[in-house]
């Protein structure tokens, strides 16, 4: 299935900050709900948490050079 | 106008509900094992939701201002950017000639097509959302009794995503790349 995919098996594994980032959704839920301003503490802690876990995805090389 | 976009932030959190459940189908009905990019669209989505969920919080305790839209606005299009950069990643993963894709096909599309288009519809509501905050200067208070049952629907959909995900994974630090079975069950 992945005969055409450039990464390998290996190189597509993630860190498993998931179960982590979901709490962090489920922490800004319950900070938008009760009206705390926390939640905009926990939403860019689980945006930027995202955004973590798919750089450390990508190992492939990005060829910038024009 | 305040009802207008109370609407918009109910239908806007019902799509992205609608669109959650319809993977939880995928996963437990289907027997369909979400990869870790899937997961990753998942929690996007979620994160997605916070922005028109605010809207709805907030006309819960007085009317709503320009800086509830802005804000709310803000969580939609920075979600939105990151889910958009999650989907893309994976499409681009499979867009070789011959590579059958990841899974299963929704109306002739895969999940993360279908993920892509959903963040990019998102982030088109929620820049319409910010200019037409334009047209009125003030909003009115308004009753919006679907408020708590959006909020409990959503957050059971996110608590059954964060069970999901610790029955997929286990206590294992890696996920595979293509799950074939529950980890937590099978070690």
């Amino acid at each position: 299935m992945q005969k055409f995919s450039v990464l390998t098996k290996e190189q597509q594994d993630h860190k498993m900050f998931f179960a982590l980032l979901i709490l962090m959704i489920l922490a800004t839920l319950l900070s938008i709900w009760y009206g705390r301003p926390a939640y905009a503490a926990w939403f860019m802690l689980a945006t930027i948490g995202i955004a973590i876990v798919l750089a450390l995805d990508i190992d492939t090389p990005l060829n910038l050079t024009f | 106008m305040s009802r207008l976009y109370l609407i918009a932030a109910t239908l806007n959190t019902l799509a992205l509900t609608f669109v959650l459940v319809a993977a939880l189908i995928v996963q437990f009905v289907l027997g369909e094992l979400p990869c870790p990019l899937c997961f990753l669209q998942r929690i996007a989505i979620m994160a997605c939701a916070m922005g028109p969920l605010f809207l709805l919080a907030q006309n819960r305790r007085s009317a709503l201002t320009h800086r509830d839209l802005a804000i709310s606005g803000g969580m939609s299009v920075l979600a939105a950017l990151v889910g958009i950069a999650i989907a893309t990643r994976q499409v681009l993963l499979h867009i070789l000639p011959g590579d059958p894709g990841y899974g299963g096909t929704v109306l002739g599309m895969h999940l993360y097509t279908i993920c892509l288009l959903v963040f990019i519809g998102h982030a088109l509501a929620a820049g319409l959302m910010l200019v037409g905050a334009s047209m009125t200067e003030s909003f009115s208070p308004r009753r919006w009794p679907i408020t708590n049952g959006l909020f409990f629907a959503f957050g059971l959909v996110v608590i059954i995503n964060l069970i999901g995900v610790v029955m997929e994974a286990g206590w294992h630090w890696m996920l595979p790349p293509n799950p074939v079975s529950y980890l937590l069950m099978s070690s």
